[in-house]
């Protein structure tokens, strides 16, 4: 019984609060000096940084365990006031709407651990339109952006980002539909917003004998003269190795390459590097390939997460949300009714 | 005519008001309070023409940087002290709220006043009722750092002027109650509106982090109020620092520190 009393005990709640506090505070500090470790806070779940950054550089981030640990002595000692409440609810009814609100935060921060323990987050996947997108955090499932497009306004500035997206597993379909600003795909702790967008080149415009062709990836020209041209790949940035290996450098255009396979009228084959900043090799001339301009695709970065204890934590503060309500009517009815001289 | 016009003419109102309470404080009459409480009202019409005004030029709630939240957190505290006036009759305590609105607008002065467009993730009705429940409840919080500071004046001075000790002890933690009770239904609301534009309704940057600490913090007083111990003078004590806490999760990250929020 004394240990019980102890569990719901007032002045344990505002120990735990005010060293929690106190923790939060100083620790919190160490954010901008430290943002390298500090701001992938966001980008992962809670468990997945503590076990990535937080228990590398535990001279910056020791104080975050015992505010976890104090947290989940509140989080006990708020549940354990409310069971208590509710074991005599007979005679303490009219403080329904502080209790309410206790319950809430318990179901809020249960959520959170939930979704600390057993979410994932994928934060501003580039995902390019017509291709699927792997999650590495979900193995076997993918991302597929079907339609993008971003609304500019007159000024430039990008008033919304509209993707048509299906989420897949395998080739099993689980969601579909229309992601925007602030109006999400949700479904089952799911989550899937726009992040930003861009463009990344993805081949060029030739002139080959006097025609101009597009060559990205995957590209065949099947040539009258029985000639053959096929694009294997095609990088905006790379550059020739040492080795004679091909280093993939960026996304941006730079220095780019194709990887082509050529077989020549007369059945000679060829399969090598092109660097467009290069004359052509050799066996490629009679083509007479001349780059004119590279060809953009638009990609949309998508936000993906999945967070188990998202509904748990809707259902608090919705009983957060109805105890503060309560709580104020009945703060007014019991001053109209003076059955609290002193609050 | 200039948008800002009424609002000036507001923060004219609440400095004659701040200089009526001073006259009622060196000599009290009835009749002064009266002219004082009945500037602020004036005061308050005018700041809130001016503030439907500037939420009608720019479709949205203005308070997207730091002159627009300086101005609704100075209405705020102009509604909530009318609240607690018009209620209880706090008289000559307005001298303390009203200086501490009038430093707002003088902070406000001179800042960059026009309304810029609202980023699309701004453009949401979560957007509008997460920064009015905040600022209400940070108003509340100021209005208790008023009261409490008030208390420990009176514990000392013990002025008929003011408010009795148990009437300040009781207004401050009404004041620090319906604060909190605001703040979080702010901080529900920036969840769903974080959840549905970020895809995570906890964020761990370091305005996040601090309004959570602004919310543990008030959600200690509202238990510590049943400690004897804490009851009056720690009670008052308490309420100066929590403004303090509130003025760094504001003022303090916005201006000295690097935040990622959508309103750093």
């Amino acid at each position: 019984m004394r240990f019980w009393k102890f569990c719901c005990s007032l002045k344990l709640a505002i120990v735990l609060a005010t060293l929690a506090t106190f923790l939060l505070m100083g620790g919190s500090l160490l954010f901008p000096g430290n943002s390298q470790l500090f701001d992938q806070l966001d980008q992962m779940v809670l468990s997945d940084w503590l076990v990535s950054f937080a228990n590398r550089k535990l001279v910056l981030s020791w104080w975050f365990y015992p505010f976890l640990l104090l947290m989940i002595l509140l989080l006990i000692n708020t549940a354990c006031c409310f069971i208590d409440w509710a074991f005599h609810l007979r005679s303490r009814w009219r403080k329904g709407g502080e209790y309410l609100i206790h319950l809430g935060i318990v179901l809020l921060l249960s959520g959170y651990i939930l979704g600390a323990l057993g979410g994932w987050r994928h934060i501003a996947l580039p995902c390019t339109v017509g291709t699927l997108t792997p999650l590495l955090n979900w193995p076997g499932h993918y991302l597929a952006v079907d339609k993008f497009k971003p609304v500019i306004a007159p000024s430039g500035q990008p008033t919304d980002m509209i993707s048509e997206v299906r989420l897949l597993a395998g080739e099993k379909l689980l969601l579909a539909g229309k992601v925007q600003i602030n109006q999400p795909l949700l479904k089952n702790g799911l989550v899937i917003t726009p992040a930003s967008f861009g463009r990344k080149p993805e081949g060029f415009i030739f002139r080959l004998k006097g025609q101009p062709v597009t060559l990205k990836a995957g590209s065949l020209i099947q040539r009258q003269d029985g000639s053959r041209l096929k694009v294997l790949r095609f990088l905006p940035d790379a550059r020739l190795g040492q080795n004679g290996q091909i280093l993939y450098r960026s996304q941006r255009l730079g220095s780019p390459a194709l990887e082509l396979s050529f077989t020549t009228s007369t059945g000679r084959h060829w399969q090598g590097w092109y660097f467009l900043t290069q004359p052509p090799p050799p066996i490629l001339r009679e083509l007479q390939l001349r780059p004119l301009q590279p060809v953009f695709i638009n990609y949309s970065s998508l936000t993906i997460n999945y967070d188990p204890g998202a509904r748990l934590a809707a259902a608090g503060g919705i009983l957060t949300a109805i105890g503060c309500l309560l709580a104020l009517v009945s703060f007014y009815h019991k001053r109209r009714k003076q059955d609290r001289p002193v609050i | 005519m200039n948008n800002l016009l009424f609002f000036q003419l507001a923060a004219l109102s609440y400095l004659l008001a701040v200089l009526f309470y001073l006259w009622h404080f060196f000599r009290p009459s009835d009749l002064i309070r009266k002219y004082a409480l009945g500037l602020i009202s004036g005061g308050f019409l005018l700041q809130t023409i001016s503030l439907v005004w500037r939420w009608q030029l720019a479709g949205f709630l203005p308070v997207t940087n730091l002159f627009s939240t300086l101005f609704f957190f100075s209405w705020a505290l102009a509604s909530c002290y009318l609240y607690f006036d018009l209620r209880y009759r706090i008289g000559a305590s307005g001298l303390f709220v009203m200086l501490l609105n009038l430093l707002l607008i003088g902070f406000a002065i001179g800042r960059d006043s026009s309304l810029p467009s609202l980023i699309p993730s701004l453009d949401t009705i979560y957007f509008s009722t997460h920064i009015a429940l905040s600022f209400l409840g940070y108003a509340f919080f100021a209005m208790a750092f008023s009261l409490g500071g008030l208390y420990l004046i009176q514990a000392r001075i013990k002025s008929p002027l003011l408010p009795d000790l148990l009437l300040l002890r009781k207004l401050n933690e009404e004041a620090v109650f319906l604060g909190f009770i605001l703040f979080t239904l702010c901080m529900l609301i920036g969840g769903i509106w974080a959840y549905e534009a970020w895809g995570y309704w906890f964020s761990w940057n370091i305005k996040g982090v601090w309004s959570f600490l602004v919310w543990l913090f008030y959600a200690g007083m509202c238990h510590a109020k049943f400690v004897r111990r804490w009851q009056g003078t720690g009670y008052a004590l308490l309420s100066i620092l929590g403004f303090g806490v509130v003025l760094f999760t504001y003022l303090g990250i916005g201006l000295l520190l690097e935040s990622n929020h959508p309103l750093s």
